[in-house]
């Protein structure tokens, strides 16, 4: 066992958990505010690559084009989801899990009916690998890996600074309040959950062209986020981007110390011992009965 | 209100479905004067879904040339399909759905072998015959050699693991490996060929340094990665036949491991898989089980009706068996001459079939033998997004390549 093997290990656990923060942010982003977990996640992710694979490989568009095209078009796919799906049960939480794990499933259908169920490919945005010392690192992984930061970043600063992000903070602490000094609470709910689910584009943006697109690829993601979002905290974005960067560097490390197969224990297994200790998660506190 | 209005939605939906459920039921029909139903079992969801549409695709193709060339002594084949997802449990509800809903003459297809060992019995106690195309655990078939009687209705023309080993070793010789690393789906029938390819290539001195078992349908491969390049073999044998194979090959290319890997068939003899990774797929050595060469006078134009209907080429395993599957399951039925399924059975176990990957008979465990004349397999390479095939020599079309950053 050589340091620079442990250093390669604990950079590829970064960089991919990077990624995974950014696309378990959305699901955290819709828990904080809206109180209501949304299962769908996964699916709006699946959605977002198929975009991308459309734009990039069928209309021969550039990368970057795609993914904004796909955040768009799935940021409107998460605002119907909310009024038509989300809203009309918004405060029966079984209610709303089992409406978006059927929305999942016909978000699926739907794929698999304009798609086709065939698996696409989407080309690489940027080719070859950056030597660190005699660390290889995949280009490819280090851009996706920035573009989360700033994305993130760019989610944080709007939360703090704009007008639209206070009022996401004050809804998500007070509803009541905010709907008493004149905030709009169910646009911004819908606001809300078409950002996250852009956010869930944008993840699958950057991790497609390394993966491979198909119908039923959002599964994965939505139990990795669930747990990233429990573990983090409930709602708390700061806690998913720790979690999210646990969870990869966990996910590498079990790999190659213990075996592949099992990641998702070893996952797991932290998730419960991090609960027992701290029950709201690393950055998460205790909720108030309203 | 809205509580009491979706209870009301669910009651609707109940009876909907019980009504449908009631509506189905009608017109099933004697198989003797109406069509031959054969319930088709493949999964349309999950991980191996491009399989399982390959498979449906095939049996499909079968079925419209069978009955345009008269069917079954003038009766009609008639498939019906169930979606398994690749899941043991769903695949049991489908098969008992096919025989007591459907009530189908037989049952064919299955792409998991955990799928295909959960069927199986549900299958032979109710006397339906059961025709594995794809599925290659060895416990498949074990069940005939160790309960012949119980299992006297169950045959496979997919490959037994024992055969993918078989027409991997070439590959280690060809390379002149003394050592391997097995990367493989965490599967049955994978862990059935790390077995079988560890006792091949032991007695040919080519010794295992590691071993690997992801999750079907993985997608980060660091660690694996990782491994394989702290143990340095000569050689890599990637059983990754599902969605996993595609993420793995890129990622491997991208880490540009100085070591050749070999696919066992699946997911990366798939063109149009291997076409969307442009130059990472350049250098991915596989074998299949059949090409677009010709290995037997049906093999051309199977490739060419298959590309015809649906505009992409066949995957040459999942849906090439599933293509002679049906053929030889009809075969024996009009050999037999009537639907009993007894006397089927025994058509089977006579057979000499010729099908598009090579000629069909089937062993006292009712497995289709593996075997020059019978049914071979070859290797290839993706160079530029085509395949050569450079073994056996024979039917090669060009010459076998090493990538420059491969080690010497």
């Amino acid at each position: 066992m050589t340091a620079s093997l442990l250093f390669g290990l604990l950079v590829s656990g970064l960089l991919i958990g990077g990624l995974y923060a950014l696309a378990a942010i959305g699901l955290s982003l819709i828990m904080g505010v809206m109180r209501v977990v949304n299962v769908a996640h996964g699916a709006l992710y699946m959605l977002g690559a198929f975009f991308v694979y459309t734009v990039t490989v069928q209309w021969g568009l550039p990368f970057p084009v795609a993914m904004v095209a796909a955040m768009v078009a799935v940021f409107i796919v998460g605002v119907v989801t909310e009024r038509l799906i989300v809203r009309p049960v918004r405060h029966e939480e079984v209610n709303v899990l089992i409406l978006t794990f059927a929305a999942a499933f016909v978000f699926e259908e739907v794929a698999k009916f304009v798609w086709n169920p065939r698996y696409k490919n989407i080309p690489p945005y940027i080719q070859g690998n950056l030597s660190v010392g005699a660390l290889q690192v995949d280009q490819q992984r280090l851009v996706a890996f920035l573009v989360a930061v700033v994305l993130i970043g760019v989610l944080f600063a709007g939360i703090r600074y704009t007008r639209m992000g206070k009022a996401i903070r004050m809804v998500a602490q007070d509803e009541e309040a905010a709907l008493l000094l004149g905030i709009h609470v169910e646009r911004l709910h819908m606001f809300t959950f078409g950002l996250g689910a852009a956010l869930a584009a944008a993840a699958a943006a950057l991790l497609g062209p390394l993966y491979l697109v198909y119908p039923a690829m959002g599964w994965n993601p939505l139990l990795r986020s669930f747990a990233i979002v429990i573990l983090g905290g409930m709602g708390s974005l700061e806690g998913t981007i720790l979690a999210g960067l646990l969870m990869g560097v966990i996910e590498v490390m079990t790999g190659y110390f213990i075996s592949d197969r099992m990641t998702t224990v070893a996952t797991f297994a932290v998730l419960v011992l991090i609960i027992f200790v701290r029950p709201t998660g690393l950055f998460g506190h205790p909720v108030e009965e309203r | 209100m809205q509580q009491r209005r979706l209870g009301l939605g669910v009651v609707v939906l109940f009876l909907v479905a019980v009504g449908l459920t009631a509506c189905a039921g009608f017109g099933t029909g004697e198989q003797e004067s109406g069509p031959i139903k054969v319930g088709v079992l493949v999964p349309l969801s999950g991980p191996a879904s491009q399989g399982g549409q390959q498979m449906k695709n095939a049996f499909e193709l079968a079925a419209e040339q069978i009955n345009a060339s008269g069917g079954v002594n003038g009766q009609p084949v008639e498939l019906i399909f169930e979606d398994t997802g690749g899941d043991p449990q769903k695949g049991v509800t489908a098969a008992k759905k096919l025989i007591e809903q459907d009530q189908v003459w037989g049952l064919a297809g299955i792409f998991t072998s955990g799928v295909a060992l959960a069927v199986s019995p549900v299958a032979m106690e109710a006397q339906k015959p059961l025709v594995v195309t794809v599925a290659a655990a060895p416990a498949v078939t074990d069940q005939v050699k160790e309960d012949p009687e119980t299992f006297k209705y169950l045959f496979r023309t997919g490959a037994h693991v024992v055969h993918f080993a078989q027409n991997t070793e070439p590959f280690a010789d060809i390379v002149g490996a003394s050592t391997y690393y097995y990367i493989a789906q965490d599967a049955i029938w994978a862990k059935g060929l790390g077995k079988a390819l560890e006792a091949r290539l032991t007695r040919k001195g080519v010794q295992k340094v590691g071993e690997t078992f992801v999750p079907r349908g993985t997608e980060e491969f660091a660690a694996p990665i990782a491994d394989i390049q702290s143990k340095n073999p000569d050689l890599v044998i990637a059983a990754l036949v599902s969605a996993e194979g595609v993420p793995f090959a890129k990622q491997y290319y991208d880490a540009q491991v100085p070591i050749p890997f070999i696919a066992t068939a699946g997911v990366l003899t798939f063109e149009e898989n291997v076409r969307g990774m442009g130059e990472k797929a350049d250098y991915v050595n596989f074998f299949a089980w059949s090409w677009d060469i010709p290995v037997t006078e049906k093999t051309q134009p199977f490739y060419k009706a298959f590309r015809e209907k649906y505009g992409f080429a066949p995957s040459g395993y999942e849906d090439v068996r599933s293509y002679d599957g049906l053929h030889v399951m009809v075969e024996a039925l009009k050999q037999a001459g009537n639907t009993d399924p007894d006397t089927w059975a025994e058509a089977m176990q006579t057979l000499r079939y010729t099908g598009v990957a090579g000629v069909y008979e089937f062993d006292e465990s009712h497995q289709a033998k593996w075997g020059e004349g019978l049914l071979t397999g070859l290797l290839g390479q993706w160079r530029g997004g085509q395949a050569v095939i450079f073994w056996p020599e024979a039917v090669a079309t060009g010459r076998f390549e090493q990538a420059a950053w491969w080690k010497q």
